[in-house]
């Protein structure tokens, strides 16, 4: 598990360039069909959890002397038990990439392809994908800092064009939440949270850095505030109708006054989001490989991610038409293994060392 | 094997050895003693052959070797005893002098090529700035580094390669700035080429790099001593190949071409516009073809309404689909191209009036084409000369991105772009990637890349190419001052 080569500048680069594209497609309607104009809620439970989280595992990661998570794990419990974490994790990837894929999918061809035979157009995204997971974390790591900027200025210029056809007053009362709902909310939206989780990859860039956890929340807050407001400004554009607004980005831009002359301007920024969405979704499916990786003692990573891709193929195959059925099944029986798989397995980190725990049993 | 005492058995086994008619065996006798001058007739320098060796030589009649090489009043002379090592002297175009008698022999340094003068290179004309340019002579182009570059440690190490070419490559450096790994990589890399002969430097150039069979190029290069010099101070190597006007610079980084070296002559601001617009240009070249087709295809809402008007007009009747449309004219510019690179000077004038006249407005006025069609790819082809370095890569990618676009619309051109960042994020040569210093990012190198800082502010050299000697600009009282 070699991760060492990736830099704390890459990792902020994949928290700004990776976490918005992903939640802008569907969660939107699927919070606002829960929670409806408190839809900005559980995201910040989640967001409160994810620097938690973020917390944990720096600590995890200092108090093994930033070594990575499966040797923490080995020393920690046993070599069997880090290769069965491992392997929940790496279904834990698999199964946090297929929804977006899923989302992303339906995205690219339900606004861009209206008249066209869909299959080939959105094939080429496995080998894609393949070719991404087959590079590994680094290279997604270095392609975040070009993509960085690119997502930021993207979501500003829809952000830009969605603000104005607003009616904000539809989100008052503010604080007028329920907060069971919104903890529910939250448990069941985990999945396309819970970014946190990429860090237990790279534990060993975190030696010798300084003020590690300022950077990496602010890194963690600007997208977050970025994708907050365009909840906002979505709702406040369809207020009781945004749970049926399933493309919440390619519709929420769509009333501005800016368009008229320029044509669907906001494609373009919906293009680059999409861009940045093929990477942040191959991010999973790239720590997936990993995980297998490991857990199978597997060098040759091209084998693992060829297996990963095909599984993730054959469940679009299976699912590309049955979204919604995905959604709820997910909903009722999947989402608390996600929450503990995401938010549970990577406190199993800060466990003390099998040595210590000796010593201070004999003691 | 050594030299013969007798200089006719040295003569026959010269000729033996090598069967050239322009390789002339003049004999002579100064007092008692026979000599035997031998010279390659098309690079000798005669005159100095003449005054500087043999005249001294007849007129003061030495009896022996050691005699004849106090006398000699040239500076670059060498003893030789090995018969082998002598022809391989001749035959990179020495004189030899043997005495009869003598185990040893002479090889001096007359030679004389018929060199291009020193000239503007055609590839980087500036309007402010230095016009120099190298020529074919490792010499020249040598010198004309060390006439801006007197710092003693500024390093030259010579190899030979081709087996049949032996040519001179010369590896340049200035020691105290550079990373030896760097300068050891790329000898270790340049004594690995086994080849029979190097005709230019972009033969070395394949054989260094890390990707040989990537489009992309992964080797600097310069006809221009200033730029070269500056390379070489931001902790650089050259490596310069007789008989190449072009010299080659490692590591190389993409943002290399587009700094012009006429940014920074001129006005800052200036200076960044036309980096930004080269930027800009460089996208438009690639993608601009591609979009237009796809959107063309399959995103028309993403064209403004009187432009589709404009569009629709203009396509009615047009055979072609809008992507072979394209091609067409992607096809016909490229011919264009390679025609009026390849073609005489004087049919120039004939070719621009076939190419814009009859080519462009009659094949709008024939209905084979369509007018954006054309403005699109004239404008992909100017953008595309902004950077003219890049123009090899990006006209393939262009091509790529057209064949993408036009087949599974924008969604492909995507993706295309996401195995391209990948792609170039892979390549790095001599430990340096390919797209730093945005990734891996190195925000003080960030002064140099598309946006240009002030010269008075670029204190530091480029982190990215692990210089030892870090500091480029010191002084800061002096600098204030001046501006």
């Amino acid at each position: 598990m070699k991760d060492k080569n990736v830099t704390l500048k890459q990792i902020c680069a994949i928290f700004i360039a990776l976490l918005p594209p992903i939640k802008i497609i569907a969660t939107p309607s699927l919070l606002a069909e829960r929670c409806a104009e408190k839809l900005w809620f559980p995201p910040i439970i989640l967001c409160v959890l994810d620097l938690i989280l973020i917390f944990l595992i720096l600590k995890a990661s200092k108090k093994h002397d930033y070594k990575n998570a499966f040797e923490i794990l080995c020393e920690t419990y046993s070599t069997t038990f880090a290769k069965v974490i491992f392997f929940i994790w790496g279904t834990f990837f698999l199964s946090k990439s297929l929804i977006p894929l899923l989302e992303h999918k339906r995205l690219i061809e339900s606004n861009f392809y209206e008249t066209l035979q869909k299959a080939p157009v959105f094939f080429p995204f496995f080998a894609v994908c393949l070719y991404v997971a087959a590079k590994g974390v680094k290279s997604i790591g270095q392609v975040c800092q070009i993509l960085a900027p690119v997502t930021l200025v993207s979501l500003i210029l829809v952000l830009y064009l969605s603000i104005s056809p607003g009616d904000y007053k539809t989100l008052l009362p503010l604080f007028n939440i329920n907060v069971k709902n919104g903890a529910i909310s939250a448990l069941n939206v985990c999945l396309w949270f819970n970014d946190a989780i990429y860090l237990i990859f790279f534990t060993t860039a975190f030696k010798g850095k300084k003020h590690l956890y300022t950077k990496l929340a602010v890194c963690y807050c600007i997208p977050f505030i970025l994708t907050i407001a365009v909840y906002v400004a979505f709702y406040a554009i369809f207020s009781s109708i945004a749970s049926t607004q399933t493309h919440a980005v390619s519709s929420m831009s769509i009333f501005s006054l800016t368009l008229v002359n320029i044509g669907r301007f906001d494609h373009l920024a919906v293009f680059l989001l999409s861009l940045c969405s093929v990477v942040a979704i191959a991010l999973p499916v790239s720590c997936s490989v990993k995980c297998f990786c490991v857990c199978f003692n597997v060098k040759k990573r091209i084998f693992i991610a060829l297996a990963v891709v095909a599984i993730l193929l054959s469940l679009t195959l299976a699912f590309e038409n049955r979204y919604r059925e995905v959604i709820d099944f997910y909903f009722s029986y999947l989402s608390p293994f996600v929450f503990a798989c995401g938010y549970g397995l990577p406190l199993l980190l800060l466990g003390k060392k099998r040595g210590e725990k000796n010593a201070l049993q004999k003691v | 094997m050594k030299v013969y005492k007798s200089i006719f058995k040295n003569r026959d086994f010269l000729k033996n050895q090598i069967s050239a008619e322009d390789v002339i065996y003049y004999d002579f006798k100064s007092g008692d003693k026979s000599f035997l001058a031998v010279y390659v007739d098309s690079i000798t320098d005669k005159n100095q052959l003449g005054e500087l060796l043999i005249r001294p030589i007849l007129q003061q009649q030495p009896q022996n070797f050691d005699e004849t090489f106090k006398k000699l009043q040239i500076a670059n002379v060498t003893p030789f005893e090995n018969l082998s090592d002598l022809k391989d002297e001749l035959l990179s175009g020495k004189s030899l002098l043997f005495i009869n008698g003598e185990t040893k022999a002479l090889s001096c340094d007359f030679l004389a090529f018929q060199t291009r003068s020193v000239a503007e290179p055609p590839t980087s004309t500036v309007v402010k700035g230095p016009r120099e340019g190298f020529n074919e002579s490792i010499k020249t182009n040598l010198s004309m580094v060390r006439r801006r570059l007197k710092v003693a440690d500024f390093s030259v190490e010579f190899l030979k390669i081709g087996k049949y070419t032996k040519t001179n490559v010369a590896i340049c450096y200035v020691a105290s700035i550079v990373d030896e790994k760097i300068v050891k990589d790329v000898k270790s890399k340049l004594n690995k080429i086994d080849i029979d002969g190097i005709p230019d430097s972009s033969y070395v150039a394949k054989f260094i790099v890390s990707k040989p069979t990537s489009p992309f190029r992964q080797v600097g290069n310069s006809e221009k001593p200033d730029v070269l010099v500056q390379k070489l101070l931001e902790g650089r190597v050259a490596i310069m190949v007789d008989g190449s006007p072009i010299v080659l610079t490692v590591p190389y980084m993409l943002i290399e071409d587009f700094q012009n070296p006429e940014d920074y002559f001129i006005n800052n601001y200036r200076g960044n516009m036309v980096r930004v617009i080269r930027a800009i240009s460089v996208l438009i070249a690639i993608l601009l073809p591609a979009v237009f087709v796809s959107a063309q295809l399959f995103h028309l809402q993403l064209i403004p309404l009187n432009f589709l008007l404009t569009i629709v007009n203009s396509v009615k009747g047009i055979p072609l689909s809008p992507s072979f449309e394209i091609f067409f004219t992607l096809l016909i510019f490229e011919i264009l191209n390679e025609a009026s690179i390849r073609m005489p000077k004087y049919v120039g004038m004939a070719l621009s009036i076939v190419g814009a006249l009859v080519l462009g407005d009659t094949a709008v006025k024939a209905g084979i084409v369509s007018t954006p069609a054309i403005m699109i790819m004239a404008l992909s082809g100017i953008c595309l000369y902004t950077v003219p370095e890049l123009v090899d890569s990006m006209s393939v990618l262009r091509l790529i991105f057209l064949t993408v676009g036009g087949s599974i619309g924008g969604y492909g051109i995507i993706l295309t772009c996401v195995f391209l960042a990948f792609y170039l994020c892979d390549i790095e040569n001599f430990g340096v990637p390919l797209l730093a210093p945005y990734t891996p990012l190195k925000i003080a190198d960030l002064k140099d890349g598309v946006y240009l800082d002030f010269i008075n502010e670029m204190k530091k050299r480029p982190q990215t190419l692990g210089s030892k000697n870090k500091t480029r600009l010191s002084n800061k009282k002096q600098v204030k001052n001046e501006r």
